[in-house]
């Protein structure tokens, strides 16, 4: 497996991250890759802003009086902050829902001021605070525009996801057996596809209009959503929020569980999909920066700002600095890093 | 290269021969809805107190470091000296110096219990301060509004034993990790004998608790452990005495080790003195064996800790360590469950070391039983 990135402590190899990229156009032409394209993985969160296709494209938004903030919203693996928290709890009101209809679980939030407030004031987050709620007032809204019953909606049986599989299928120009359905973690299904398949719809979230594939209008409509609400998509202080601002839209990117990056780039009209096989996330960050430096995407002075995820730093318990991630390949001269464990890591590479 | 391609290239490099690219194996896969979703790679090692292979998976010659798996031989040279007796270590607390223990009351008091004998307080302890590992400690101290303290860190024990050490040997305790340090250098040397190697040609490298570590091949780490098992085996050997009582120290006070939840703690506790096991930073895990005084380190070359696990439980199972009663009492280990938020079991985080065919990210991969 190719060699992406290596994890180093006191100027030696200790962790090694593998995995694969791809980079593709809209028309399904893979532009660069690493490792077989034909790899498969599901595609967890990062599926968000391609499910909001069905939202979109149904008349829901309208019918509601759904907005590009609500709509980013539906895209997000939020952090369960106050502002993110009354979107959703707004969303739910103008559906006809309340916050026991949601079904995502009841699972800590990601921001830590948020997850130690909870934990001083006894309380077990509600399911609103879970990363996956936006998503799932998306298939509730749904689920209410069909007038299909809102019980059971995280099942794969239920309507609202066989129109989720059809959506995918006309979205992949494929039939549905080609699609393996999995268990998200938030409970709703999850598709497995090859990481072409992936970079490739990216590709059309990139482009918007005009791709001349199916849904290329709902695509440009999540993807202006997602640039102009960065703070509903993730987060302050997280690397997909901080990425689309300090890019001022330039790059989407949005991270899926188990090691999944992906990246759509409009003013290239490229979409990118980047698997650790590992599962880890923060080398996908590392590895995401490095493939839009090599893209001429990101900037050295971007480069700097967003330091905490394109060159993260590993500490000891003190606080000093003891290691890095570095990513260790080429896109463009299609290399990979040949770095045994333990070895010395030249230190010129580190920028 | 397609798909088929590439899976038959797999199987000849790691397969077929001897070890794969860069010495590195499939270990342990992550599934979900019966499909790989992610791999972890890595090696084994398991050796004879003479250094001679038993079994492995990968390049044994592969280096990494030691991390808090070095931590039952970093005690050694403190018991050796005379140290320990003569400041009046109990077994519990030369456990707590061969832990990374999870900050529950019962660690920090036996932490500053040996404090309180040197006339020392935490601020003495320059390992510098992490969030316990134990959930309801953590969550106590977020609700008094309180940070965690020295004593809450796993490593806050050996820190303590090197702060006797080093008053034992009258040296300077301001300065006690530093490599420089007669401290240090007596483990070095300890580290050196133990692996085999030179300790001046040892790697160094610092820890996540501002110690040096040492850089070493698998076999050696597993070495080291063969050797521990081998010499609390035979009375008239001159390191009898020391290696007797770390081994006795971990299998008696389990729970020291790391902490009541703890996988080296639950594995010590069922397996009843026929082993010891040792969790260090990055996935690095070793196991010292009772019979045949054996010694085995197994990595996960990305680091990733919740593969180490099953790994270890499959190993102990290829060797015939483990009865149908402790196996049953470990099986959560084995196949470790991943679950959505509903509380559903969708996969699961399993050994594939021991399988005859090579495992990639999408294969279907069924769960099979023992």
């Amino acid at each position: 497996m190719p060699q992406l990135a290596v994890r180093t402590r006191s100027g030696r190899v200790e962790s090694l991250h593998d995995g694969y990229i791809c980079v593709s156009d809209p028309d399904r032409n893979i532009v660069y890759s690493i490792g077989s394209p034909d790899i498969s993985c599901f595609l967890r969160s990062a599926g968000k802003p391609i499910y909001a296709v069905a939202l979109v494209d149904s008349g829901a938004m309208e019918k509601f009086g759904l907005t590009f903030r609500d709509l980013a919203m539906f895209c997000s693996s939020h952090q369960g902050r106050a502002y993110q928290r009354r979107i959703i709890l707004s969303i739910l009101k103008k559906i006809g829902c309340t916050e026991r209809d949601l079904d995502c679980g009841h699972k800590y939030p990601e921001d830590r001021e948020v997850r130690d407030a909870l934990i001083m004031l006894c309380k077990r987050p509600t399911p609103i605070f879970s990363n996956c709620s936006g998503k799932h007032t998306g298939f509730l809204a749904l689920c209410k525009y069909y007038g299909y019953p809102v019980k059971g909606y995280v099942r794969p049986e239920h309507p609202v996801n066989l129109l989720m599989l059809k959506t995918m299928t006309r979205l992949l120009e494929c039939d549905e057996s080609r699609i393996i359905t999995g268990t998200d973690g938030c409970s709703l299904p999850t598709y497995m596809l090859t990481i072409r398949d992936i970079a490739w719809l990216y590709a059309r979230l990139a482009c918007g209009h005009g791709s001349g594939h199916t849904y290329d209008d709902c695509l440009g409509i999540i993807r202006d959503a997602i640039i102009q609400y960065p703070d509903v998509f993730r987060g302050k202080g997280t690397f997909c929020t901080e990425l689309i601002r300090h890019t001022k839209g330039r790059v989407i990117g949005k991270l899926g569980a188990e090691g999944l990056y992906c990246m759509a780039i409009p003013e290239k009209q490229l979409g990118v999909c980047i698997k650790m096989s590992d599962g880890h996330p923060w080398s996908s960050f590392a590895v995401a920066a490095r493939v839009l430096e090599e893209l001429e995407v990101l900037d050295a002075d971007t480069f700097r700002k967003l330091e905490k995820w394109t060159l993260p730093h590993i500490q000891n318990d003190k606080g000093e600095d003891v290691g890095y991630i570095h990513p260790v390949f080429s896109l463009l001269e299609q290399k990979t890093g040949e770095y045994e464990p333990g070895c010395i890591y030249p230190q010129n590479h580190a920028k | 290269m397609n798909r088929d391609a590439f899976t038959r290239k797999i199987m000849q490099n790691e397969t077929n021969k001897d070890y794969g690219r860069k010495g590195l194996v499939p270990l342990a896969a992550v599934t979900r809805n019966r499909h790989v979703e992610s791999v972890h790679y890595g090696c084994i090692c398991v050796v004879d107190a003479q250094g001679r292979i038993i079994y492995r998976k990968g390049d044994p010659d592969t280096k990494f470091y030691f991390r808090s798996s070095a931590k039952p031989i970093q005690v050694l040279p403190f018991i050796m000296s005379g140290g320990a007796s003569a400041m009046n270590f109990s077994l519990k607390e030369i456990a707590i110096a061969c832990a990374s223990h999870s900050g529950e009351e019962m660690h920090q008091k036996t932490v500053q219990g040996i404090l309180e004998r040197l006339g020392l307080d935490q601020s003495s302890l320059h390992c510098g301060t992490s969030v316990p590992y134990n959930r309801d400690e953590s969550n106590r101290l977020i609700k008094a509004g309180k940070e965690p303290s020295p004593l809450h860190a796993g490593c806050s024990g050996k820190h303590a034993a090197m702060l006797a050490y080093s008053i034992y040997l009258g040296s300077d305790i301001s300065n006690y990790e530093k490599i420089g340090h007669p401290v240090q250098q007596e483990v070095l040397r300890t580290i050196g004998f133990f692996a085999d190697e030179d300790p001046d040609g040892i790697p160094l490298g610092i820890d996540g608790c501002g110690l040096p570590i040492f850089l070493l091949p698998l076999r050696k780490m597993a070495l080291s452990y063969a050797k521990l098992m081998k010499f609390a085996d035979e009375p008239g050997n001159p390191y009898h005495k020391a290696c007797k009582t770390v081994c006795d120290a971990m299998i008696s006070y389990p729970e020291m080790i790391s902490g009541s939840k703890g996988f080296c703690t639950e594995l010590m506790r069922v397996t009843r003195g026929k082993l010891i096991g040792k969790i260090g930073a990055e996935a690095v895990y070793c196991l010292g064996i009772k019979e045949g005084c054996l010694g085995a380190c197994v990595k996960i070359a990305d680091g990733g800790e919740r593969a180490v696990y099953p790994v270890v439980i499959q190993l102990l199972l290829e060797l015939g360590f483990l009865n149908r009663d402790e196996y049953e009492k470990l099986k959560r280990w084995h196949h470790i469950g991943v679950m959505n938020n509903l509380k559903e079991h969708v996969g699961d985080i399993i050994p594939v070391f021991q399988l005859d065919k090579p495992v990639s990210l999408g294969d279907k991969l069924f769960v099979y039983d023992l």
